[in-house]
């Protein structure tokens, strides 16, 4: 089937490659049907690219490659929403904050992108206590310290890599 | 909507599965307790509002933020995180 995208123009994509969110993500209720693009160079990011809307897409990621720590609790009825029976057969998927400048780069560790692999239905979680947020810093302090001003070398952007001295 | 006056530890039930009572009443805080049946999602309104906006905000940054460096700098971190430092 194909699809118009704004990040890719239009696109091919399989029935077996189409994710539905009956509730949609919160905010945006009639966008339910979803792809992940795995576009060149932005590993370990995805994009999950909506297919009802054009313009919409997230940036996601699987929220242990940089949260290890990471965990919430599914009940057998949460889980009953994606027709899931078991835990063995979903995945987790955090959407990403960019912002304009890396550092500030933030994950939604409170609203969860849950996905039943078996029948890809999905449903975005809403973790009801504070231990997580909906903008958890994506970059730890030492990440930064370590790779930031590297980084920040090769980054065309001038005006904003100007903090680069201070941490180097 | 139904407006109600209770006192501490008094209870409303909705239907027949639903019940809720006040804990405790210290200042501006209410504490409420809450039996439902666990097919019934239970939020607090403030934390689906903020997601509901950081999906917003987050959809308007994807266009302007730059992934790509974002992406090899986390890459890089994990890679030097594999290698034990002597």
């Amino acid at each position: 089937m194909k699809f118009e995208t704004l990040r890719y123009g239009e696109i091919q994509v399989q029935p077996e490659d189409i994710y539905t969110f009956p509730e949609g993500l919160l905010g945006f209720p009639n966008c339910v049907h979803y792809t992940f693009v795995n576009e060149e160079g932005i590993s370990p990011f995805k994009i999950l690219q909506s297919l009802d809307s054009s313009s919409l897409a997230f940036a996601v990621i699987d929220p242990l490659v940089v949260k290890p720590k990471y965990h919430f609790q599914l009940t057998k009825e949460d889980i009953s929403i994606i027709h899931a029976a078991d835990v063995d057969t979903i995945s987790v998927y955090c959407i990403v904050n960019l912002a304009r400048n890396i550092k500030d780069a933030t994950i939604n560790l409170q609203g969860p992108l849950v996905i039943n692999k078996l029948n890809r239905l999905g449903h975005q979680f809403v973790l009801f206590d504070d231990e997580y947020s909906v903008n958890e810093k994506l970059l730890s302090a030492e990440m930064l310290q370590r790779s930031v001003p590297e980084i920040l070398k090769n980054a065309k952007s001038t005006a904003e890599s100007s903090e680069k001295n201070k941490v180097g | 909507m139904l407006v109600l006056t209770r006192k501490l530890g008094e209870k409303i039930n909705i239907g027949d599965s639903i019940q809720i009572q006040v804990i405790d009443v210290r200042g501006k805080q209410v504490r409420l307790g809450i039996i439902a049946p666990p097919n019934l999602v239970i939020h607090r309104q403030e934390i689906f509002d903020r997601i509901k906006q950081e999906n917003m905000d987050a959809a308007k940054e994807l266009l302007a933020g730059d992934i790509r460096d974002l992406g090899l700098l986390i890459n890089k971190n994990n890679k030097n995180d594999e290698k034990p430092e002597k």
